[in-house]
């Protein structure tokens, strides 16, 4: 029997390699050949009378060796018995310990420890335990490290309950039936193992890879993962050539599919498997993925956003509202050890303002790029395909299953702001850093809301509600419809009915033609990064107050005059009724003279913008203004600066007169007027120095 | 104020000059693990695990907290031990995922990880082995050198190998003949090197013959000077005198008990029995100096006293067996009760 056995081997094998079957020829001469005589070497001998030809198999096949001859037993202990042992086609089973690799991995890594290399692989539990970093990484070596979040997840099972609970996989592969097949294979009861992927017998493709590593349609990650969107998604069809210096050359974005952004066996640290996703301390970076093709390249492949991001300031957070501070989403996680690493923020949070996030993930407070992108769904007609928002309507949870940011929808509402909800809405309080004051003192717009470290800026959820007196027109068209404001906006291109982005104000600073902000090849059009504060695309000076001595600076607020035209707001000569309806009783243009500083002959107000609109999405939540409103109901996004005082009242007040009444001492003309009652550098808008001005109805 | 600063200096004296005192930690605890089972007499014994510090009741002194305070945490705990080897209460462990050595002084209570070199830091460092003056050698194939060491991780001295040496691996130390046996994995071959890492001799070549290798790993010379290989992808030990010539050898490919699957470390107890790590079945065998099995012990788990993916073994001469349990993250370390004569 001894002797058939001995023989049945290296038969096989020579008819194997000469029926061309690529099974057992596949694997002579290749990497995993360590027979001391035919590999890899120039002798291929077939004939087992030189013994080389039954060694290839047998350093990982274990040749049974059932020996019930009594030398065999122990002479310590003649209790043992053989039984002891499983054969050597199953390994599993054994272990009680749930978190270290199963089964037919351990095959691999009982070879792949150092002595043999490839480098040094190595794999320690993953999630479940401890997770230990190594101090120092080299640089592109691809090493399977302790910490097994670099790695694809090996040893679970994949059948059809993690398909249902997963919803991007398609159906599990075939469990291993029959040897030899080039296929996708699932092991040790339905297991993901090493060799589902890697052939150990065959080097049809590199690595051992059991389909093609660089391929639009037929590689490996496709034959399991299903992502919803991919087929039609920018990044599957760029055909933009990237070489990334690894060894693997020059191939385009479409080819490498899934292989752009992530890699099986990544740098240590990386979360989800993104390719360069972490930063030289092992920290994940997941940006850094992004920003291998959209930064500033020759030529050019994606666009380059990193250019935008590289703008914001060493100073962050932000705690000093000034004209020159660079501000914008910040997506870099700090190399500060102790901050949890960054996943993006948790999207059940986001989407149920108030809810701990299900999954545990912790908060951070800064932003990642796929907070606002889809990666895999993402296309350049629409840049935010297949992320969820959060619409006006309803009580904020209103939950958008697609937002659409490109382009306008063609009743010319837009849906942008659905994106910036998720946490600019009624969860801000938990995303949003603090902003503080030339004092030091947090800035608070929210009536009623108690200033504290933790909260500032304002829910843009509430001020953007169609309901609401005022509002810029994000979710819905103005209130302001007069034939002046539709001037003001018509050399910009728009008119009171129009709808506009959070981004046509919120936008990198390149973005200067007036109007709208439309995306080109050669200007990124997002709030990524700018010069500005506030993450606006011109300049709007809030603080401190310029002060130079003639007419008011343009520039000061660029921002407004991008849409708005500035000569509503600069012309001294008349009262451009036709540009605007703040004007005098003796037809001067209130806005000249609130804005200017000085004439030559008197100081005027030297005001900014914000000291009367102070917010300018909306008024409100306006903590220092009063209003009584004139029978339209239109406030003009009139709320004061918290540092106006006034004498008569508690607060500001912005208030209508009907023809011929008297208030506060004075009576009003015979036409409708506004009033402010307030007082400004000593200028007593109240009792004594009272003015009215033209109420047009709007 | 004088005395002040004297009494200052005095506390901080007192607080970094006692190193590492806590409470003493039984090294020796009797858990009652020993092979093979009861009615047969016990000739294995489990004695402890190593794998942190702080659980042998080795605390950080003052100093070395207020410089982590500064400089930051270093992990301390062995993550993938590959070899290692011991000089009285002195334990050297090679770590492969933290590239470091680990250095457990078990009577002074102290531990140490040595990261570097001089100012080159480990790529891969393998094989260990203690020479008969407290130093200590480490062979580290990415950067192609073989260090040498003083007991607290100095370098002494470092070599870079010859190209012919693909890949050098185990070592072992002849400490009657002051030779070092380093063992070229990929090269086939045992380089023996002596004191000034002038080449002496070479062992081997590949093949399938008697003297022939096919990728060894470890080596262990016992005090006769008798050299114990590894010979694992050709699934067997063989053994040679002290001047290379071959003596015998054993061991074949299977998976029965005395045969072998994927043999790792080596190492004789002081009755000249030699003890083989088995990697893939995740035991240990001990054969007769004739090579009779004697027992198997071990098996695959978590627990003390088994094993998964061991990979290194020593014996010490108080006969003490140290076995690199490379993913439980820790060492194992056996006593071998002898037999009385």
């Amino acid at each position: 029997m001894m002797r058939l056995c001995r023989w049945i081997l290296p038969i096989a094998l020579f008819l194997v390699a000469y029926s061309g079957l690529a099974w057992g020829a596949g694997i002579v001469g290749s990497k995993h050949d360590l027979s001391s005589v035919t590999g890899p070497g120039p002798v291929k001998a077939l004939s087992p009378a030189l013994g080389g030809t039954t060694e290839i198999c047998v350093f990982c096949h274990t040749p049974h060796n059932a020996n019930s001859a009594t030398d065999v037993r122990p002479l310590w202990n003649r209790n043992l018995s053989e039984q002891a042992y499983t054969t050597y086609t199953s390994f599993t089973l054994e272990h009680t310990a749930p978190a270290l690799p199963t089964g037919v991995s351990r095959l691999c890594l009982s070879c792949h420890d150092g002595s043999i290399p490839i480098g040094s692989v190595l794999n320690i539990a993953g999630s479940s335990r401890e997770i230990t970093m190594t101090q120092r990484f080299i640089t592109g070596q691809k090493q399977i490290g302790p910490d097994l979040r670099n790695s694809h997840p090996i040893s679970f099972v994949f059948d059809a309950a993690l398909k249902a609970a997963d919803g991007q996989l398609f159906d599990p592969p075939p469990l291993v039936e029959n040897r030899p097949s080039a296929d996708v294979k699932l092991w040790d009861g339905g297991q993901v193992q090493c060799p589902s992927c890697h052939d150990p017998h065959r080097v049809q493709y590199p690595k051992f890879l059991r389909k093609p590593k660089f391929s639009q349609t037929d590689n490996l990650c496709i034959v399991c993962h299903d992502q919803p969107g991919w087929t039609s998604s920018t990044h599957r069809n760029a055909l933009q050539v990237v070489n990334f210096g690894d060894g693997d050359g020059s191939h385009n974005v479409a080819e490498r599919a899934c292989l752009s952004c992530h890699d099986p066996h990544t740098k240590a640290g990386a979360s989800r498997l993104h390719r360069d996703g972490a930063n030289a301390a092992g920290v994940s970076v997941p940006s850094n993925t992004c920003f291998q093709c959209h930064k500033s390249l020759v030529p050019a492949v994606g666009q380059d956003v990193q250019t935008q991001f590289n703008k914001i300031g060493a100073s962050h957070p932000i705690t000093r509202d000034t004209a020159t501070s660079n501000s914008g989403h910040e997506p870099i996680i700090t190399t500060v050890t102790g901050i949890p690493p960054n996943t993006a923020l948790p999207e059940d949070v986001l989407l149920v303002p108030g809810t701990a996030s299900a999954r545990g993930v912790p908060m951070t407070k800064h932003v990642e790029c796929t907070d606002c992108h889809n990666p895999h769904r993402v296309r350049a007609s629409n840049r935010t395909e297949g992320i969820r928002g959060i619409d006006i309507t309803g009580a904020g949870t209103t939950v958008v299953q697609n937002v659409i940011n490109d382009p306008e929808l063609p009743d010319g509402t837009q849906k942008q702001f659905q994106l910036c909800f998720r946490c600019h809405g009624n969860s801000f309080d938990r995303f949003i850093p603090v902003r503080l004051d030339a004092t030091g003192q947090p800035i608070r717009t929210t009536v009623g809301v108690p200033a504290s470290l933790n909260t500032s800026g304002s829910n843009k959820f509430v001020e953007f509600q169609p309901s609401n007196n005022a509002y810029h027109p994000v979710a819905a068209a103005g209130r302001n419809t007069s034939a002046a404001l539709n001037n003001q906006l018509a050399a910009a291109g728009l008119n009171t009915g129009s709808i506009i982005k959070c981004t046509d104000c919120h936008n990198s600073n390149e973005a200067t033609t007036p109007g709208r902000v439309s995306n080109t090849p050669n200007m990124v059009s997002g709030p990524h990064g700018s010069i500005y504060t506030r993450l606006l695309r011109g300049r709007y000076v809030t603080d401190p107050r310029p002060f130079t001595r003639g007419p008011f600076v343009a520039n000061n607020f660029q921002l407004c005059f991008f849409c708005h035209d500035v000569n509503a707001f600069n012309d001294s000569s008349r009262s451009r009724s036709d540009l605007t309806n703040f004007f005098s009783n003796d037809r001067e243009n209130l806005h000249w003279r609130h804005l200017t500083n000085i004439d030559g002959v008197n100081d005027f107000g030297n005001a900014l913008c914000h000291d009367c609109h102070y917010n300018i999405h909306s008024n409100v939540e306006s903590a220092n203004t009063l209003f009584e409103p004139p029978p339209d109901g239109d406030t003009h996004l009139i709320n004061f600066d918290p540092t106006h005082t006034t004498a008569d009242a508690a607060k500001p007040l912005w208030f209508f007169n009907p023809p011929n009444t008297t208030r506060f001492g004075r009576t009003s003309p015979g036409r409708n007027t506004i009033s402010c009652n307030l007082v400004c550098h000593g200028v007593r808008h109240d009792r004594v120095d009272r003015f009215f001005y033209e109420h047009t109805p709007s | 104020m004088n005395r002040i600063v004297a009494l200052i200096l005095l506390f901080i004296l007192m607080g970094g000059g006692c190193a590492a005192q806590g409470p003493p930690m039984p090294l020796e605890e009797d858990v009652g693990l020993v092979w093979p089972d009861p009615p047969d007499p016990p000739r294995i014994k489990f004695l402890y695990s190593l794998s942190r510090p702080d659980e042998l009741g080795i605390r950080k002194n003052f100093f070395q907290r207020l410089w982590e305070f500064v400089a930051g945490e270093q992990l301390e705990r062995v993550v993938k031990p590959y070899d290692v080897a011991a000089a009285g209460n002195r334990i050297y462990i090679s770590d492969v995922a933290l590239r470091v050595i680990h250095i457990f002084d078990l009577e002074a209570r102290r531990y140490q990880q040595v990261e570097r070199a001089g100012d080159r830091y480990f790529d891969s460092p393998l094989g260990i082995a203690v020479d008969g003056e407290d130093r200590f050698y480490v062979s580290d194939p990415g950067t192609r050198q073989i260090h040498l060491f003083d007991r607290d991780g100095k370098l002494l001295r470092s070599h870079e190998v010859a190209e012919d040496i693909f890949r050098p691996t185990g070592l072992a130390f002849d400490r009657t003949r002051q030779l070092l046996y380093v063992v070229d994995t990929m090269g086939h071959k045992i380089v023996v090197f002596d004191q000034d890492f002038r080449r002496r001799r070479l062992i081997g070549g590949r093949g399938g013959r008697d003297g022939n290798f096919n990728f060894p790993t470890h080596a262990f010379v016992e005090k006769g000077g008798r050299l114990h290989v590894v010979d694992t992808f050709n699934f067997r030990i063989q053994a040679f005198g002290p001047d290379g010539k071959y003596l015998f050898k054993f061991g074949r490919a299977g998976d029965s008990l005395r045969s072998f699957s994927q043999p790792k470390g080596v190492a004789t107890d002081s009755d000249g029995n030699i003890y083989v790590v088995e990697g893939r079945m995740n035991v240990i065998k001990i054969f007769s100096s004739t090579g009779q099995l004697l027992l198997v012990f071990g098996g695959l788990g978590p627990e003390r006293g088994r094993f998964w993916l061991p990979v290194g073994l020593y014996i010490d001469n108080s006969d003490r067996i140290y076995v690199a349990d490379s993913f439980n993250r820790r060492v194992q370390v056996f006593q071998y009760l002898r037999a009385k004569p």
